[in-house]
């Protein structure tokens, strides 16, 4: 009996074990991993960054993960998949200092082992998670869409709200400097609406008022939740034939307004509308006194697209009235280099402005040439933030709630998607090498992700988001219509 | 007393075979109902089978399968999807409806049995009724076969709750089923729970306030729970969410064979409080009821047949078999032309012949929009324009109407037709990444596996592309050195520059001159056509040509035959007179269209 269990034991041990590792060459290059987390700076608390070779030929790895105290994590297949707990506890233990990686690949039965690469454990913390849209990178048409939350400690996405609820397409989420008890959301097409959470209180509005351009879009929180600054555009689309672009998404009407959100009032401002000049993307410092938007001269659209540039701009804003107040100011003259800024979104630490600048027109994600860029409000330097920019298109970007962070959507990989990326940004806007949003089994889930990732924001905590009512809000008939006035 | 002994056993003689030529005809009846049913969809619906097979993309996967059941009904439409991808096989395919249909039938008639307590012809002939509705909702345009799914499992299981004999058990399984059979079949289930209430109510007389109250309840939770966890509209939980391709649309016959089978249960267990009817009363009905679901059924199938939709399916399936002699053909004998990509095929497979320029006005033309149609929301129209682009040499267009024809699949379904495609594409274009997804989601298919495996290997090898029979000339008909917004309005300059930068690229030569000759802008034409070099002129651009005094390539034939039209135009010579002598010429085309837009500006 004790014999039969002993052939047991061997036969479960020998059947859970790989074949053995074979003898070993030495390549004194770095191992090609798909995410490419070699050399990355990631917070403590992220999901554990597993990967795969990028040869699909590789049959098996050996990768062993080490930190400076000594502890070690081995694991082994053709995903490195390290185990959470572990993980977590080893990154904890790191902070501050570098992990080193080992990895050893196994093709055609010849195993490899490449030179250790590192990733630096930061001290700085990071939020809860991500919020982003999914959505195919079509056109006109839209299928399957939604509005999503993502632990970022972990693997696990939760839907907030779908499109096969009703008619139409989601887009334009935002939230508090991260903070997603309030929110804006807008919805498009049959059922269109802005829904809108204050003080976990929803209604659906009709955000279009008499004078604006049409609904309102791209929103941006006042500090204080009692304002939401909007552009509203006239946007449309044309189509490249011959070029590696593939589309121009443009307007041909924008103006910034700000929504009184006590009051119910969408407040138009004579100095941000008007046909003289295209205003779009608003944001808020985050003293919440002044109001950063894009400018750009109109022009014959599509006719003339590559001559619309899109200069950043500011004007002061009094949170107590509403107002904005002093002269609008250029602050990044984007226009006289043959560029064209979007996105621009302030740090919170209220130290640097970071956009996306691409050679003309505002939708930047369809250009390849987009990058981000820095604009420092202490010194008043500009320029490219080098290591988190790409030969692809680099482009949506927003902040962590401590500003060490940011989130980008790049479509560094294929060139058709926007995946997720994060970047560690120091004090000095020193940024490293963005990472790729950890999964469990990464090939499997960005090969078969067939939706972008749109608009990524972090979050603070889950968003406790009632769907059925939100549901039931947008499928009502009623929308409750956006009071206006004109600024003084 | 043995006479008697013997008539009696003549009378149990002749009862027994009345009563198995009774079984036979009704068996019989199946048979041909399940004939009926393939030979519909393997002749003159064929076409509605490559429709349902490429508007899916059923991925063999665990994640796949998971996700598919992870809402109500998802079950029984990922096993549609199952059955639909053999849709391909058109024979086998017809063979498998046929039997599908077949086995609706007989559970409905053993079903209805189960409630009148006796098994007899009228009982049988019944049964067709709802076979018969499931059938025109299968051949509706936007029926899902995941529906006719869903009311096979759901009459399977009511049928097996009624097989069980003890009670208790019984009552526990029909609870049960009610909750299974709606998250496994979607609300068509409804069906159970009216099927079990009927059964122990009126058959086996039960008075079991719980079982009536749990199955009440149970029926009306189940879509109302299923809300709270499933984010799909709510309606959509009474009324089924994969029965029809269009969201918030109703699958009326679907629902109308579910709300006649429950209508049918009833009334044969009521039939049980009431004398039974004479034999030949019961095969009188049983007659009449036949001829009547059988009228019925074909009228209900005319209804829903689209034959503009049957032949844009026939003219994209001849086109990706690259059947292009077929495609000819048909078109040839298509009039009038009512299939709205049918030219546009036409003209592509007639420029891939090499013949768009000698035999384009013997055909129909629409104008420019037969040949490149402008936008149009729809599945087919955005493919077959996508398909000229591509074939042209401008991949970026192609693959935007590819993905916008993947988008506008109104129940979010990604289909193998543009994976496909985008695949394609993307390779093209040297979106290598962007191709590997598409491939390896179609490498997880019953059909498309080896195409996928096929072209995967060929990625990231530059020279096995470049000498591919398929990419190797698409990738070379690129543009190269320049960039301009699309205009459908106006491709001649894309085209003329495509054209420029590679005058080999003969599909977009033809396309060009075609353009010129289609909107009548003879200016162009003779620019192009003076630098055009042809093996042999032809027969359209002779005709053109011909029309510009004192052009160099105008042959003298075609001069001569241009000054008798003109002659025949002044001596007003009746219309069918023009036709006959000079519709397959350009001149009638032209003179045609300047007589259209004549009009149009009075």
């Amino acid at each position: 009996m004790k014999k039969f269990a002993y052939i047991i034991a061997a036969s479960v041990l020998l059947s859970s074990c790989h074949a053995a590792v074979g003898p070993m060459t030495d390549a004194d290059v770095l191992p090609d991993i798909f995410p490419d987390y070699v050399g990355v700076t990631v917070p403590s608390t992220i999901a554990p960054l597993n990967f795969c070779m990028s040869d699909e030929n590789v049959e098996d790895m050996l990768v062993e993960v080490s930190s400076p105290a000594g502890a070690s994590l081995s694991v082994r297949g053709d995903v490195a998949r390290f185990p959470i707990r572990k993980w977590h506890s080893m990154l904890r233990a790191a902070m501050g200092q570098d992990l080193s990686v080992s990895v050893c690949a196994c093709k055609d039965g010849a195993w490899t082992r490449y030179r250790t690469f590192e990733i630096h454990v930061s001290e700085d913390e990071m939020d809860y998670g991500l919020s982003y849209r999914l959505i195919a990178p079509g056109y006109h048409n839209y299928s399957m869409m939604g509005i999503y939350e993502r632990n970022l400690s972990n693997f696990k996405e939760k839907a907030l709200i779908e499109n096969t609820q009703f008619d139409g397409c989601v887009n334009c989420h935002s939230y508090n400097q991260c903070d997603p008890s309030d929110m804006s959301l807008h919805i498009r097409g049959e059922h269109g609406a802005t829904l809108l959470r204050k003080d976990g209180k929803m209604d659906a509005y009709d955000t279009k008022t008499e004078g604006s351009v049409g609904a309102c879009v791209y929103p941006y929180w006042h500090p204080s939740g009692d304002y939401i600054a909007y552009s509203s555009n006239s946007t449309m689309q044309t189509f490249h034939v011959g070029s590696q672009k593939l589309i121009e998404v443009f307007d041909s009407a924008s103006d910034v307004y700000v929504y009184d959100v006590r009051k119910n009032e969408l407040i138009h401002y004579p100095e941000l509308s008007g046909d003289d000049a295209w205003e779009t993307f608003p944001s808020f410092s985050p003293d919440g006194r002044t109001l950063y938007f894009c400018k750009a001269n109109p022009v014959n659209v599509p006719l003339n697209i590559r001559d619309v540039h899109y200069d950043l701009c500011k004007v002061g804003f009094d949170p107590s009235t509403g107002e904005i107040t002093g002269p609008v100011e250029v602050l990044v003259e984007a226009s006289a280099h043959g560029g064209s800024v979007s996105f621009p979104r302030p740090s919170f630490d209220g130290r640097f402005i970071m956009y996306a600048m691409a050679e003309y027109g505002n939708f930047s994600i369809w250009h390849p040439e987009s990058d981000l860029w820095l604009y420092d409000l202490a010194t008043g330097e500009n320029r490219p933030v080098a290591a988190a920019n790409s030969g692809a298109a680099d482009s949506y970007h927003n902040w962590s709630s401590n500003s060490r962070w940011f989130v980008l959507g790049s479509r560094r990989v294929d060139g058709m998607f926007t995946m997720p990326f994060i970047s560690h940004i120091d004090e000095n806007g020193n940024a490293t090498k963005p990472f790729l949003v950890p999964q469990e089994n990464p090939r499997n889930y960005y090969r078969s992700q067939m939706r972008s990732y749109n608009i990524p924001e972090f979050i603070t905590g889950p968003v406790s988001f009632d769907r059925i009512k939100a549901e039931k809000l947008i499928n009502r008939p009623s929308r409750t219509p956006f009071g206006s006035r004109i600024a003084e | 007393m043995s006479i008697l002994n013997l008539l009696y056993s003549l009378f149990q003689q002749t009862k027994m075979m009345y009563n198995k030529s009774i079984k036979y005809t009704e068996w019989a009846l199946t048979g041909v109902f399940a004939l009926a049913t393939a030979l519909f969809f393997a002749f003159p619906y064929r076409y509605h089978l490559y429709f349902h097979e490429q508007n899916q993309l059923l991925l063999l996967t665990w994640d796949y399968f998971l996700k598919a059941i992870s809402v109500p009904g998802g079950f029984s439409d990922w096993l549609g999807e199952f059955i639909v991808q053999f849709f391909r096989l058109v024979y086998p395919a017809a063979l498998i409806l046929g039997i599908f249909m077949a086995k609706i039938q007989v559970f409905s008639s053993k079903l209805i049995s189960r409630f009148s307590g006796r098994y007899d012809v009228l009982g049988w002939a019944v049964g067709f009724l709802p076979a018969v509705l499931v059938l025109i909702h299968l051949a509706s345009d936007n029926a899902i076969v995941g529906g006719g799914v869903a009311f096979l499992m759901s009459i399977s299981m009511l049928y097996a709750c009624t097989k069980v004999e003890e009670d208790r058990v019984r009552r526990i399984v029909g609870i049960a089923s009610v909750v299974a059979a709606y998250w496994l079949a979607g609300p068509i289930a409804l069906l159970n729970a009216v099927g079990v209430l009927s059964y122990e109510i009126l058959v086996r007389r039960s008075k079991c306030p719980v079982f009536i109250v749990s199955v009440v309840a149970l029926a009306v939770l189940s879509p109302v729970v299923s809300h709270l966890f499933v984010p799909v509209r709510y309606p959509e939980f009474f009324y089924g969410l994969h029965y029809d391709r269009l969201p918030g649309e109703v699958a009326w016959w679907l629902w109308a064979a579910d709300f006649s089978l429950c209508l049918i249960m009833v009334l044969s267990a009521l039939s049980t409080y009431v004398k039974p009817m004479g034999a030949k009363l019961n095969h009188v009905i049983s007659v009449a009821l036949l001829a009547i679901v059988c009228v019925c059924g074909i009228s209900g199938l005319r209804s829903v047949r689209n034959d503009i939709m049957e032949r844009t399916f026939m003219y994209d399936k001849m086109y990706v078999d690259a059947d292009y002699d077929s495609i000819i053909k048909e078109y040839a004998e298509e009039l009038p032309v009512d299939a709205y990509s049918a030219p546009v095929y036409n003209n592509l497979a007639m420029a891939q012949k090499g013949l768009l320029l000698e035999d384009m006005f013997t055909v129909p033309q629409r104008g420019i929009d037969g040949l490149l149609p402008e936008y149009e929301g729809g599945f087919f129209s955005q493919i077959a324009c996508a398909e000229v682009l591509f074939q042209i040499g401008f991949a970026s267009s192609a693959h935007r109407l590819f993905f916008e024809a993947q988008e506008s699949v109104p129940d979010y379904r990604k289909t193998a037709r543009c994976y496909k495609a985008l695949a394609r594409t993307n390779i093209v274009m040297g979106y290598e990444s962007a191709a590997r997804k598409y491939l390896d989601a179609l490498s997880h298919t019953l059909f498309y596996r080896h195409w996928a495996k096929e072209t995967l290997a060929l990625l990231g090898d530059e020279k096995a592309i470049s000498e591919h029979p398929i990419y190797g000339p698409l990738k070379r008909r690129l543009p190269r050195g320049f960039d301009m917004l699309f205009n459908v309005d106006n491709l001649t300059r894309p085209l003329g520059l495509l054209c420029v930068e590679n005058n080999s690229n003969v599909i977009a030569v033809q396309y060009l001159m075609a353009y010129s000759l289609l909107n009548g802008d003879l200016n162009s034409f003779a620019a192009f056509y003076n630098s055009a070099s042809f093996r042999e002129q032809p027969r359209a651009c002779q005709e053109a040509a011909a029309m510009i005094p004192g052009y160099p390539k105008a042959t003298e034939a075609a001069v001569k035959r241009f000054r008798q039209f003109n002659l025949d135009i002044q001596q007003k010579k009746d219309a069918s007179y023009m036709k006959r002598t000079y519709g397959d010429s350009y001149w009638y085309y032209y003179s045609m269209m300047q007589a259209r837009n004549a009009k149009k500006q009075n």
